[in-house]
């Protein structure tokens, strides 16, 4: 039995199921069996770690699946966002009274989504991480859409178009990789067989590729150059989808990025590669930095914050050494505590009905459970010690100061700084001062309980930052063990 | 033969960027979908196995040919577009600017100087991705963004040719599907657009800012 297949083709078959069930219940319910097939499809791919799978049809160069380490951990990350996104998913569609029609095609969608990013990190053909990754974007309009004002859909059309050209410079990159593959007179386009033959092929295509495909990648994760569509449509979406774009979507960006760096990193480009990166992750920082201290919308203010982090997380990358460490248990945890946030960010929404920072006060008095995973989960994705996020990019900056990068290392130490002026304050307006007269008689109220899973992405937050488990470690070991020392 | 067929790819590049009204372009993408089976026929008929063969002409034929232009024809016609042109637009600058384009692209692929580089192909590629690029940057409805992306596919087809190799069937498939429903995707919003907003010009589309 083959369970890549049965997860592919029973997430379709749930999918298509919710678009015509007529119940809003029954429709929630059909994510259980989507569930137990997301983790079987975990479970499997560790047990099967490393080994090549999906011979369809028996011919040459085939096998299309391939769980390395950096797979798994961010397959699991998303696995581990399943069930917190569903359930806000369902108090967010409840309380705004929603018709089934509107939910099925959500939870379609989001189902979609999830399915595509999952194989896109386990397949082991860069065209066929590049046909999953098209489909993210469509799965994603469709959420991103889903509000259907005049925004949502000038956001969505913004991000469905640029996406598609960003993804389409993507696989001009992987046409010139096939050229530059027939200098190693292969046409294999599987990862090993690049890694292996990449040393044989002209550096000027490699370089033209690597440029391309980071671009085309860029739109996914949320770097410059193509940063904006991703902040317009994690603005406009559902919290919850913004949550899994932040959380899920972000990483499987990176990991795209990661897998052409991997296989070049044997070449004599490696240097300009890292040079690349580092302009990137620089820019976006700064990017970031400028944004963060003018914007007045929560949502886009969490969303110029994953930018931050996906330069941080790129910069780690470049820098070599611990950075390669840093890098993944960077992501790992910034997707934990994102995700959270935007959970948590809906519900403030649900409250105050509008996202300005500046008319949102005393948060802490309304809600104080909300109040606290916003201080916690601020400290989370700032750095603040104990939080995991501390370390990852304590070991960045060793790592930069090692290299001997020492400008990037003092640019990146101001700009934090500045940033984390920046979340500060937005965090301290909006949780104490006097609650705004319009909202002390509203009936709208958030149960503690609606915030336990955003405690519990939390607390693994901190607990992983305190005592990285040996098993993380191991995984994230095997992840970068081709990466040059 | 081939040659031909390209250079004619290539003119019709000259004659799209030049056209204003809308329905043209549909016509353009008529034409360039029927050159490129032609020329997949043609070319991959000893490379390939049949089944990848079968499969590419069909779906240049089915989907780049017929389903694309007449899909936009009919929602042009729909959203009673049929005679709208686009605006400030002065020919003669369109068509010097994708005839640089072209020399531009032939300086590059003569330069590059590949031995598995077609130069032919690989010229009539990298210009159909830039012609389609500068219609995406340069005009300001909407649909004609989604020409625009569409030529910038066929030229990236072309560059696939240029490449000579095959890709696995499976993979092919994903790529088909991926861009049959972002072709519909783009249908489907575009007359969304035209609902809410009366219009569909990308100027009016700008809400959404910090």
């Amino acid at each position: 039995m083959d369970i890549i297949l049965l997860y592919l083709f029973g997430s379709l078959a749930i999918g298509i199921l919710m678009y015509f069930v007529k119940n809003t219940l029954f429709n929630y319910l059909l994510f259980i069996p989507f569930f137990a097939m997301q983790v079987l499809l975990n479970l499997h791919e560790i047990w099967h770690i490393n080994e090549i799978e999906g011979y369809y049809f028996g011919g040459e160069g085939e096998g299309y699946f391939k769980a390395d380490g950096i797979g798994i951990i961010f397959l699991s990350v998303i696995t581990m966002l399943v069930v917190p996104t569903v359930l806000h998913s369902y108090w967010y569609t409840k309380h705004r009274k929603e018709k089934v029609g509107s939910i099925a095609i959500y939870n379609l969608s989001l189902v979609l989504l999830i399915t595509m990013m999952s194989c896109a990190l386990i397949t082991r053909h860069v065209a066929m991480m590049w046909a999953f990754i098209e489909a993210t974007t469509l799965a994603a309009s469709m959420l991103i859409y889903h509000e259907r004002d005049h925004a949502a859909l000038e956001a969505t059309w913004k991000y469905i178009f640029v996406c598609s050209i960003g993804i389409a410079m993507s696989f001009v990159g992987i046409l010139f990789l096939g050229i530059a593959a027939q200098d190693a007179k292969s046409l294999d386009l599987t990862l090993e067989a690049l890694s292996q033959n990449a040393k044989l092929m002209d550096p000027m295509w490699l370089k033209l590729t690597f440029l391309l495909v980071v671009t085309g990648y860029s739109v996914k994760m949320g770097l410059t150059p193509l940063f904006t569509v991703d902040i317009d449509a994690k603005d406009t979406a559902p919290s919850p989808v913004g949550a899994m774009l932040s959380g899920g979507l972000l990483n499987v960006g990176f990991v795209a990025i990661f897998r052409f760096y991997e296989v070049f990193s044997t070449t004599s480009i490696l240097p300009w590669m890292n040079t690349v990166l580092m302009l990137i992750g620089m820019s976006s920082l700064f990017f970031a930095t400028v944004y963060i201290l003018r914007v007045k919308n929560i949502k886009r203010l969490l969303a110029y914050s994953s930018l931050e982090h996906a330069g941080i997380a790129l910069i780690a990358l470049a820098s070599g050494g611990i950075g390669y460490f840093a890098v993944i248990f960077h992501l790992i945890l910034h997707g934990l505590a994102k995700s959270s946030l935007f959970f948590q960010v809906g519900q403030l929404i649900r409250i105050y009905r509008h996202k300005n920072i500046d008319l949102i006060s005393g948060y802490y008095k309304v809600n104080p459970w909300g109040g606290l995973v916003f201080i916690v989960g601020f400290m989370a994705v700032m750095g603040i010690p104990p939080s995991g996020i501390f370390l990852t990019e304590f070991y960045t900056f060793k790592a930069l100061f090692t290299a001997k990068h020492y400008f990037v290392g003092l640019w990146a130490l101001i700009l934090l700084s500045i940033i984390f002026y920046g979340l500060s304050r937005d965090l301290l307006q909006m949780l104490f001062g006097k609650v705004p007269p319009s909202i002390v008689h509203r009936d709208t109220k958030i149960y503690p309980y609606e915030t336990i899973t955003q405690w519990i992405l939390l607390s693994i937050v901190f607990v992983l930052g305190l005592y990285p488990p040996a098993f993380l470690v191991n995984f994230i070991e095997l992840a970068v063990k081709n990466l040059p020392k | 033969m081939t040659n031909l067929l390209i250079i004619v790819f290539v003119i019709s590049l000259i004659y799209m960027a030049s056209a204003g009204r809308l329905l043209t372009y549909t016509r353009v993408l008529f034409i360039q979908g029927i050159l490129l089976s032609v020329i997949a026929l043609l070319e991959l008929t000893h490379d390939i196995s049949v089944s990848n063969l079968i499969f590419i002409v069909l779906e240049t034929v089915i989907f780049k040919a017929i389903v694309v232009p007449f899909y936009f024809s009919r929602l042009i016609v729909k959203n009673k577009m049929g005679n709208e042109r686009e605006s400030d637009n002065p020919n003669f600058f369109a068509i010097f600017k994708v005839a640089l384009i072209i020399m531009l692209a032939y300086t590059l692929s003569y330069n590059l100087n590949d031995e598995h580089l077609h130069i032919t192909y690989f010229t009539a590629a990298i210009s159909a991705i830039f012609v389609g690029l500068l219609m995406i940057v340069r005009r300001k409805k909407i649909i004609t963004h989604i020409m625009g992306y569409m030529v910038l596919e066929n030229g990236i087809f072309l560059l696939s040719m240029a490449l000579g190799s095959e890709l696995p069937l499976i993979v092919n498939l994903g790529i088909l599907l991926d861009l049959f429903t972002s072709v519909l995707l783009f249908g489907l919003f575009i007359t969304k657009i035209d609902e809410l907003y009366h219009s569909t010009e990308i100027d009016k589309l700008s809400g959404l800012r910090d």
